[in-house]
């Protein structure tokens, strides 16, 4: 079976978009997230304790005389066994898997899958990731596992929901870096805006043919069941529509978030407006306090 | 740039997800409760961007600010002003 691929992303990126293209294509068998990866992951994962010694897996295993790569082998088989056999049975020769919550377990994904995979990366606006990733954190009614530690020591929500956006770029980047011929980064805003060069450039790297009304296929079938953001559903078209929310986002909390992230929006390419002032700040709140006060019903100061 | 309704009601629609379906110029949209102190707040900044004027806390009414005909009045006032 020809090599699989990884489609790596914090949710709200695009990701599930992705895997819908993926999966369209006549080669190529993307299912919904089946956290195949991401169990494999969590298996592989360590703990560096104080005295510097890893607890995990890997060096439990090896006190029994099991080599790490034969750990890793048969986890890899065992992961990469389900993507095979789902992909033989859609009579393709190729898997792709997305799950997004994948990047933050990116060290032992990249352990996992080494250079037998492809690396698909995608990057959105890290202000219009954060909205969303609200949006999506309330309609679901919880924080996915991957996101309690930065809701633990960030009070403001969209910060720390940027935070991770940020970490998780900061790891795609990194990928990028240390595998460049492995790893394909795809920015939602240009899939969007210039699908035609972008979907090219795709396929080009994954090496195989860019077949014709692609994305117009892919956006009409029916969703297939399964776990991944249901908002990408809404979409029959590649459209323009959720580039920027941001902008529309209240301009203090935007501005929280943007002290925390720009360095990360910048090493990415966003841009980003300048944070606010803390005299800005403050005259914004004394304004709001005015016109709480002009409120019909309000108690006149 | 010289600011008129359509641009207020512009910001507000695009930028502020305020529903502006049937705005008139004499239409209450703060005490209405159509447009939130927050969003208020961000349209007030637009005002003072977009009219070259600087907001006193005294400027913040309903009489110069609850209609977009009302805050018309207050950036030409202003402008007037110099």
């Amino acid at each position: 079976m020809a090599e699989g691929v990884v489609v790596l992303g914090i949710s709200r990126s695009g990701t599930t978009l992705v895997q819908r293209l993926l999966d369209a294509h006549p080669e190529i068998a993307a299912p919904p997230e089946t956290l195949a990866l991401t169990a494999g992951a969590r298996f592989l994962a360590s703990q560096r304790m104080g005295s510097g010694a890893s607890f995990g897996v890997l060096s439990g295993l090896a006190t029994l005389g099991v080599e790490q790569d034969e750990v890793v082998r048969r986890v890899r088989a065992l992961c990469f066994g389900f993507l095979e056999e789902h992909a033989a049975r859609a009579g393709k020769p190729r898997w792709a898997c997305k799950t997004a919550v994948d990047v933050f377990h990116l060290p032992e994904i990249e352990q996992l899958c080494g250079e037998e995979v492809r690396y698909v990366g995608v990057l959105r606006h890290g202000l219009d990731v954060a909205v969303s990733l609200l949006e999506l954190v309330t309609k679901t009614g919880a924080w996915f596992e991957e996101l309690h530690r930065y809701q633990a020591v960030e009070p403001r929500p969209l910060v720390a929901a940027a935070r991770a956006w940020a970490d998780a770029t900061e790891a795609l980047l990194g990928l990028r870096h240390r595998r460049p011929e492995r790893v394909h980064l795809l920015r939602y805003e240009d899939l969007v805006r210039e699908p035609d060069a972008t979907l090219d450039a795709l396929t080009s790297f994954l090496g195989v043919p860019r077949p014709d009304g692609w994305a117009a296929d892919a956006l009409s079938r029916p969703g297939a069941g399964g776990f991944g953001d249901w908002k990408t559903w809404e979409k029959t078209a590649l459209d323009t529509g959720s580039v920027g929310r941001w902008r529309r986002y209240d301009r203090v909390q935007i501005s929280a978030a943007v002290e925390a992230v720009a360095g990360v929006l910048e090493a990415a390419g966003y841009d980003a407006p300048t944070p606010m002032t803390p005299e800005e700040a403050r005259r914004r709140a004394e304004m709001a306090m005015r016109l709480t006060a002009l409120k019909p019903g309000a108690r006149r100061a | 740039m010289t600011l008129t309704a359509d641009r207020i009601l512009t910001f507000l629609r695009d930028d502020l997800d305020v529903d502006t379906e049937g705005v008139e110029l004499e239409t209450a949209l703060f005490s209405s409760g159509r447009v939130d102190s927050l969003a208020m707040v961000d349209l007030m900044a637009f005002l003072e961007r977009e009219g070259r004027f600087h907001l006193d806390i005294a400027d913040v009414t309903l009489e110069n600010l609850d209609t977009v005909g009302r805050m018309l009045t207050l950036v030409a006032e202003r402008a007037a002003r110099g």
